[in-house]
């Protein structure tokens, strides 16, 4: 007999809950402080939103290690080169004890709301990277530089549908932070 | 031995009574790990079924700590994450 899989289900539902606590406060944070400017990169946002993800003492008080830029190990031949083939992911959160640890990701893009383009590698870069699990559990983050929220998921959404994928969806607008 | 159980609504803490003490001596030939020759560890058990998590320690004061069982949370819930 295992563990009822309902129960393994809402503990690591709780891990994600508090991995998105630290997201939004850390978007708050950088709100409050007047800091961003809409023509970082998605690398900029991410390093000052990773910041504040390391100042905030919830973190330490829920021992959640957090860092940025983590390769993301696959099975490929180690020949040379082969780190460099390994997908990249752009948060890594984990909870840990010293007999193993509990992984959470989230990867970000930059989206405008008249940027198909943006809207095209949101898509191929980010959910796909999810559906096909080339990224193991975790968030798709977008950084709206531009525009409107509800306008920008119909724009991606009507992307996914022109592809026949309407299994898929971005989240409607009840899911964003704005300031 | 502890039993956690998952439910909908909380309930108070209570002493079973019922007698196990044969089932934990022979769950407890099973605990003894060998390191080395002649050096034996004690292992913990955290039995899972169904909504119950049964926490089975040997009977000795350093296993049931504040300390040792805050250990074992971190544990445990770790080992829930992970589907251990």
């Amino acid at each position: 007999m295992v563990l009822n899989p309902i129960i393994n289900e809402k503990f690591r539902n709780a891990f994600e809950h508090r991995c998105l606590q630290l997201m939004f406060d850390g978007y708050k944070a950088i709100i409050f402080e007047n800091t961003l400017q809409l023509t970082w990169s998605e690398n900029d946002i991410s390093a000052e939103l990773h910041r504040h993800i390391k100042e905030n003492p919830l973190r330490l008080k829920w021992k959640v290690s957090s860092n940025v830029e983590e390769n993301v190990p696959k099975n490929i031949p180690r020949t040379r080169g082969f780190a460099d083939k390994y997908p990249r992911i752009d948060f890594r959160l984990t909870s840990f004890t010293k007999n193993g640890e509990y992984e959470y990701f989230f990867e970000a893009k930059n989206l405008r709301q008249n940027d198909t383009v943006l809207k095209r590698r949101y898509i191929t870069t980010g959910i796909d990277h999810f559906v096909t699990k080339r990224y193991p559990n975790g968030s798709l983050i977008g950084y709206l530089l531009e525009g409107g929220i509800d306008a920008t998921v119909k724009g991606i959404n009507r992307l996914l549908a022109r592809d026949n994928r309407q299994s898929v969806s971005a989240l409607p607008s009840t899911y964003f932070l704005s300031n | 031995m502890v039993k956690l159980s998952f439910a909908k609504e909380g309930q108070e803490a209570y002493v079973s009574h019922e007698p196990i003490d044969t089932e934990l001596k022979k769950i407890d030939q099973y605990l003894w790990e060998e390191k080395a020759r002649n050096i034996y560890f004690r292992k913990k058990l955290n039995y899972k079924t169904g909504n119950d998590i049964y926490l089975i320690r040997p009977n000795q004061r350093r296993f049931w700590s504040q300390s040792m069982a805050l250990e074992d949370a971190s544990e445990l819930i770790l080992e829930i994450l992970t589907g251990n």
